[in-house]
């Protein structure tokens, strides 16, 4: 299997001790307790296709699905975004550079590759 | 897609570019207290029921809707209570960024256990004395001083940050430096004032305690500790200019209300610590129906005489507050005596040649 299919059948699970809220029309992400999240004196804001990408991380889906997800609310056709939304390449290259802060932040984490389901990969 | 941030520069942030939400707040879990500081300004709470823990934990509710993100869990003593975990872990699980204000002599090593599973921002331990002798004195308890300690050091254990405050007043003011001390070989931060204030009640008896403004300013500016630790202060205090009040026509003249707000432990959503009239009772009616309404009400309400400190020579070393002059003075617009003796000896301290020069007459009121 390829490091890109690897990437692809891989699952994220978010932090236990981050909280996501809604302040005031933005979303940014909390951490509750010390260990995995950062500092407590930060928060993390994030635009509305992060807050898209973190609530598809229900800790089963897989990243690909996670993409085709994000693909289907913010582009609105496969060959080109249109005048608004971004290209379906580019919000792969976002959801991966995104998933690769989390972890780094300690807010997500990731679960060692493994096959996925069917109805993961067709979501 | 996302973006690291320290939580005071997002409130900032939100208040300039968005305008006033209620980021920043207080809850009063209870007014009683298991000591009897004579200092404090708290008064003897009502007699009425504190709110439960069902109205707590809606109002929890109702803040994290509203977008609070900064809660202040403070007293009395909060932990007190016996919901006070519950509660905690409520308030945490909502998403709120928890500082805790205790005396920690009711810390004990459970209690150090679970706030460092959910730890608050951070905690500040208020300690009056160095002592027991002078703990007794301060607080009307002396074998608590023991109590607070062992708290203090459960406390450090446990959190990433604990710091210890105190107001230096006749009874224990010549504790501070070995307070400073003691902060110190525990690692802990530490920090002192001498401003003390009337009663929520306008009763002035702990000002009977405090040091004569100029000697309490003199003993804050002067102190080395207040030099290496409060250091941003006396540079603020130094390079303030004289600049107009921004809402000099108004009663209130600070930026309370913009983001922040207190709620009592009776349920009164009021503008801050100082100024508890008037109030919304959250018993009555939801938190953002008050925010709305008598928080706005209060900080639009116009001036009956125009204000005297707007030509005061002193003003760049005050900070005028509605609250003080109704606890001092029984009216938000009359200037309060006491704060007025303290921003002119600081014009004192800091350009020598005021020295010579009359304080304003509103300081002598």
């Amino acid at each position: 299997m390829s490091a890109a299919r690897d990437w692809r059948d891989a699952v994220f699970v978010r932090a236990e001790n981050v909280i996501r809220r809604d302040v005031a029309g933005e979303t940014v992400l909390v951490p509750i307790a010390l260990s995995g999240a950062a500092d407590l004196e930060y928060l993390y804001r994030m635009n509305a296709v992060g807050a898209a990408v973190w609530d598809a991380l229900d800790g089963r889906r897989s990243v690909g699905a996670v993409i085709e997800r994000i693909a289907s609310s913010f582009a609105p056709s496969a060959d080109a975004s249109g005048p608004d939304g971004p290209r379906p390449q580019e919000i792969e290259e976002d959801v991966r550079s995104f998933l690769g802060d989390l972890e780094e932040a300690g807010l997500a984490e990731r679960r060692i590759p493994r096959e996925a389901a069917p109805d993961e990969k067709h979501e | 897609m996302i973006e690291t941030q320290d939580l005071d520069d997002y409130v900032r942030e939100r208040v300039s570019r968005d305008g006033r939400i209620p980021l920043a707040g207080s809850l009063e879990l209870t007014w009683r207290c298991n000591l009897a500081c004579v200092h404090c300004y708290m008064v003897d709470y009502r007699g009425e029921p504190e709110l439960e823990t069902r109205e707590v934990r809606r109002i929890l509710d109702e803040l994290a809707e509203a977008g609070c993100l900064q809660l202040l869990i403070t007293g009395g003593e909060p932990i007190l209570r016996p919901d006070f975990r519950e509660i905690w872990r409520y308030a945490k699980e909502k998403g709120l960024v928890l500082t805790l204000f205790t005396n920690a002599t009711l810390v004990d090593d459970e209690t150090a256990a679970f706030l460092g599973d959910l730890p608050p921002v951070a905690c500040e331990v208020s300690l009056y004395g160095a002592s027991r002798e002078t703990y007794g004195r301060a607080c009307g308890v002396p074998e608590a001083f023991d109590a607070a300690l062992a708290g203090l050091d459960r406390l450090r254990r446990a959190l990433p940050h604990v710091g210890v405050k105190t107001m230096a007043f006749r009874e224990n003011g010549d504790d501070v430096e070995a307070l400073a001390a003691l902060c110190e070989e525990r690692g802990v931060e530490f920090h002192f004032d001498t401003d003390v204030f009337p009663r929520l009640d306008r009763n002035p008896e702990p000002l009977g305690h405090a040091f004569p403004p100029e000697e309490g300013v003199r003993r804050v500016m002067a102190s080395e500790l207040h030099q290496r630790v409060w250091g941003n202060q006396a540079e603020t205090w130094d390079g303030a200019k004289a600049k107009p009040l921004k809402r000099g026509s108004k009663v209130v003249v600070c930026r309370a209300g913009e983001s922040s707000f207190l709620i009592g432990p009776y349920g009164d959503l009021c503008l801050c610590t100082l100024l508890r009239d008037p109030s919304f009772s959250l018993r009555k009616g939801g938190f953002m129906t008050g925010w709305t309404t008598t928080i706005p009400d209060l900080l639009e309400r116009e001036r009956s005489t125009p204000i005297a400190c707007a030509d005061c020579p002193d003003l760049k070393h005050c900070v005028p507050c509605a609250g003080r002059n109704y606890l001092e003075t029984g009216s938000c617009e009359r200037e309060a005596p006491v704060q007025c003796q303290r921003a002119h000896a600081v014009s004192v301290l800091l350009e020598p040649a005021r020295e010579t020069q009359e304080a304003p007459s509103h300081a002598h009121l």
